[in-house]
């Protein structure tokens, strides 16, 4: 199974949102995966036992070996499939 | 189990002016503070985490800030949500080079990591809703506003 990380600020809000997004695209698609919520800052901490990581800030993913997808449109529902379908991809 | 989190009419404010994002984050956050549901220092902690992760929203036309802070200053969750005269520059959370005009601010004070879940989705819900958002700044009272958030925002009404 796959894992997703999913980071926010505060990993406290946007994270919340975004980490349900995913699980219900997953279950739609029948895709089986783990998300775990964290803030930005504890990113590089954690980001090594996960294959995808998806924050709603700007995060600089220089350091970062596994893929990352900016997912914002989560939130505001401007070009949200096309984010879905990214993150679907990487997980599948 | 989510906690409940509704929108209290007297955390909500509109025909507000402010000259910048900050006053308008001290605006609300002491707001927050005054009817105890937040720490005085949870003011400085919005201020600051929104410099260091600004809230702005690239939403369809109105746009809209979501300041929120640790958790830990919070006593009581609530939502306050500030409707601005004329909008103040905030940053977007996607990009902090990137300045947004926000018009509608929604103060999260949130008790739990990764909870509220329900609150959120409702948000998130009226965030994506141009025209929703249009009748806010349009309103020409708070209960006006209440009215147009309720389908959203408040306790048994939730749309599917």
């Amino acid at each position: 199974m796959k894992k997703v990380l999913v980071a926010c600020g505060n990993g406290i809000a946007t994270s919340t949102v975004v980490a349900i997004k995913i699980r219900e695209i997953c279950e739609e698609q029948g895709v089986q995966v783990m998300v775990s919520q964290c803030k930005l800052l504890e990113v590089e901490s954690k980001v090594s036992d996960y294959d995808l990581l998806v924050t709603t800030g700007k995060f600089d993913a220089s350091d970062i070996d596994i893929k990352v997808i900016g997912a914002i449109s989560l939130l505001t529902g401007v070009g949200e499939e096309e984010t879905l379908d990214e993150i679907v991809k990487v997980l599948k | 189990m989510n906690s409940e989190l509704y929108i209290e009419k007297d955390l909500v404010f509109k025909d507000l002016e402010f000259e910048n994002n900050i006053e308008a984050l001290k605006f609300l956050s002491s707001k927050l503070f005054e009817k105890g549901y937040v720490e005085k220092e949870y003011q400085q902690a919005i201020i600051d985490r929104e410099k260091e992760y600004p809230t702005a929203l690239p939403s369809v036309d109105i746009k809209i800030a979501i300041p929120h802070a640790n958790h830990t200053l919070v006593n009581k969750p609530a939502v306050a949500i500030g409707i601005l005269k004329s909008p103040v520059e905030f940053s977007s959370m996607e990009d902090s080079d990137i300045k947004l005009n926000v018009q509608i601010i929604i103060m999260l004070a949130l008790k739990e990591p990764h909870g509220h879940i329900e609150m959120l989705q409702k948000i998130v819900k009226l965030i994506r809703n141009p025209e929703a958002l249009k009748k806010i700044i349009k309103a020409s009272s708070i209960q006006e506003v209440m009215n147009t958030l309720e389908p959203y925002l408040i306790k048994n009404k939730a749309i599917s």
